[in-house]
């Protein structure tokens, strides 16, 4: 299928959902809008533009097709590096700043940018001891303790 | 005689050692950027944003402008250097840029973008100062059919100059809006889309919402490249333009800085629209344009000086209405707003020192960028060397800790990386950006504009068009929409944008 084709479905989906909340919130009166004034509007305009999108997949030469914006791209890199950003967000408060910052740099540094084991230690050590004093304790920013307790 | 005392009121709290400092902090931490690829003002801005709620908001805001300026001028260094911009307004200066340094004349390369920014940047605080005043009387008479209306045209402006498509674009700024809505309603005070989580009611932040967009998606874009081969330029030498340079150059600067001073206080216009606006212009009335794009000094002076011309026009429309041209103003407007200051034109009369002190900040500013970019510029090219594969990763951290810092809250972290991959599939799928966090900030500011005409003509839509400024906007707007669909004028367009990327 085509990426535009994708995109426009996706919009033309959102511009739909908008129009529904809008309405169960009330759109009102041009005199006295309502909450869903404004929403209601955008959504149509969404939806208006994402069906344009939509039929213009079908018409317009030169579409590119889905598989063709990851194609001979590095995609699992991102992929990884979401997965790392999503654990390292679960684990931030309870194990703390220091400890979570260096396993997630060291996780990054080793498996997705593939650095030897002694660059990326020493490099995950620092960026991590360095950016905990800088922004905890010269800039008083309150991170989480975790099992350090600092 | 305005003029001049202003400039001193405004160089009173602008010399104050804490600011001087911030202005120095401001525009380092910028250049810092401007150099560095994969992150930009705005998400650096952003990042920055909730360190400044312990500081005055004239310096917070004093430091935040640096940081926009500051990365014009950095953001040549790797252009010219590397073949990469270091940030989007430095997109057009590496088509001569870095021939001109593959031809080992990176010194005037440089000396000539650092000069040219400093003049255009200079002139164009001058116009900033001279005209806030004449604009602030006009933005008075404004009401909310204007403010309306003057929203919509900044939002479509930016539509219509998006480099890929624009039926896309205007899309982006469809959801910025409905975006914007997310939170409670500023008239009824009930909920809207808040799905239940209540850290939602305060709507969604602006720092999760850049950062994510501009900071987290622009690593994964470059996370799926290949490891750039490309050599940097080490060896700089010479960077005092000669004669000649200065000949070719003087006027491409001065066009550069009254095009980009222009294009910067138009809504939706900006500093990247300046510099790739002012190169087309120099090449299509250069007697040889075949030059250009090979080598050319006026194809890196003009957009060097447009780009911060714009900078600081761009404060104009902040300033004297409260309405942000730009992705980054709108960060600044949020800056003010977190302080309890609300920009528009009683600004000047109630905030005099923040008013004058930022802007006569700017001149000094832009006197420190000169001493980084030129005797320092060695400090920047070592910089150049740090790899890819150490960088990204460590701007990860800073997005986390910038987002997390602003309400120590996990949503806004999780809602930060959700822009992020949310921003890294809509880029892939040639959605651009910057008209969705534009119309984000503008959205509230539009609903009750819009509410409030209504309310005031009862419901009658005629309040838009029998306001002449409200009217004249609505007309310029509906214009660039029709041309834009055209096939004619769109083929033109085109043309430009192409011409532009060579």
């Amino acid at each position: 299928m085509k990426a535009d084709g994708v995109s426009g479905l996706f919009w033309l989906a959102t511009g739909l959902i908008g129009i529904y909340g809008s309405v169960t919130l009330g759109i009102g009166a041009a005199h006295d809008p309502g909450s869903g004034f404004l929403p209601f509007f955008s959504s149509i305009f969404i939806s208006v533009m994402a069906l344009t999108i939509f039929i213009q997949s079908f018409l317009a030469k030169g579409q590119r097709n889905l598989s063709s914006l990851w194609h001979g791209k590095f995609w699992k890199r991102p992929i990884a590096m979401i997965i790392i950003l999503v654990i390292y967000i679960l684990v931030f408060t309870c194990v703390g700043f220091l400890i979570s910052s260096f396993l997630f740099m060291l996780t990054i540094l080793k498996y997705v940018e593939e650095l030897s084991w002694r660059r990326a230690v020493l490099i995950s050590a620092l960026s991590s001891g360095l950016s905990y004093s800088l922004f905890k304790v010269f800039l008083k920013v309150e991170l989480p303790a975790g099992l350090l307790g600092i | 005689m305005d003029f001049f005392s202003n400039l001193i009121g405004g160089l009173s709290v602008a010399v104050q050692p804490a600011n001087l400092l911030y202005c120095f902090v401001g525009v380092f931490v910028g250049t810092l950027i401007g150099v560095l690829p994969g992150i930009g003002p705005a998400g650096t801005m952003a990042i920055l944003l909730p360190f400044t709620y312990g500081i005055s908001p004239e310096a917070s805001v004093i430091m935040l402008a640096g940081i926009y300026y500051g990365a014009m001028y950095g953001g040549s260094t790797t252009s010219i250097l590397v073949n990469i911009p270091g940030e989007a307004a430095s997109v057009v200066t590496t088509l001569d840029g870095y021939q001109m340094a593959l031809q080992g004349r990176a010194g005037p390369a440089l000396g000539i973008a650092a000069f040219g920014s400093f003049i255009a940047g200079t002139l164009s605080i001058v116009g900033l100062q001279a005209l806030s005043p004449y604009l602030v009387s006009v933005a008075l008479r404004f009401g909310p059919a204007e403010y309306f209306s003057l929203m919509i045209l900044g939002l479509i402006m930016l539509s219509y100059l998006a480099q890929k498509s624009i039926l896309k674009a205007l899309m982006m700024a469809g959801v910025g809006v409905l975006l914007g809505t997310i939170g409670q309603d500023p008239m009824t005070g009930g909920a809207r889309f808040t799905f239940g989580i209540p850290e939602l009611l305060d709507g969604i932040g602006i720092v999760p919402l850049v950062i994510g967009i501009f900071g987290i998606s622009e690593v994964l874009m470059h996370g799926e490249k290949p490891a750039d081969q490309r050599s940097v330029i080490t060896r700089v030498s010479h960077l005092f333009p000669t004669r000649r340079d200065w000949v070719a150059s003087k006027w491409a600067i001065i066009r550069g800085g009254v095009l980009g001073f222009i294009l910067g206080i138009l809504p939706g216009g900006g500093a990247i629209l300046a510099s790739f606006v002012s190169y087309a212009v120099e090449k299509r009335i250069s007697k040889t344009p075949e030059r250009f794009g090979h080598g050319a000094i006026e194809g890196v002076a003009a957009p060097e000086s447009a780009n911060n011309a714009a900078a600081g026009s761009a404060f104009i429309p902040m300033l004297t209405l409260g309405i942000p041209a730009n992705p980054i103003m709108a960060i600044l407007l949020g800056a003010l707003m977190i302080h309890g200051i609300a920009p528009g034109p009683l600004l000047m009369k109630e905030q005099p020192n923040l008013f004058w002190g930022v802007i006569t900040s700017m001149y000094i500013g832009n006197i420190m960028l000169l001493v980084l970019n030129l005797p320092l510029i060695g400090l920047w090219v070592k910089l150049l060397r740090v790899p890819h594969t150490i960088l990204f990763p460590l701007i990860l951290l800073f997005c986390i800790i910038g987002t997390y810092a602003e309400n120590k809250s996990l949503v806004d972290v999780a809602l930060m990386l959700f822009f992020g991959g949310f921003g890294y599939v809509m880029r892939k799928f040639g959605y651009e950006p910057a008209p969705l966090v534009l119309a984000f900030v503008m959205g509230p500011i539009l609903e009750n504009a819009l509410r409030q005409a209504l309310i005031i003509s009862d419901g009658s839509f005629h309040i838009f068009f029998s306001r002449p400024i409200s009217a004249a906007c609505l007309v310029i707007a509906a214009v660039l929409l029709v041309s834009s669909f055209i096939p004619f004028l769109k083929r033109k367009r085109e043309l430009v944008v192409e011409e532009v990327e060579g």
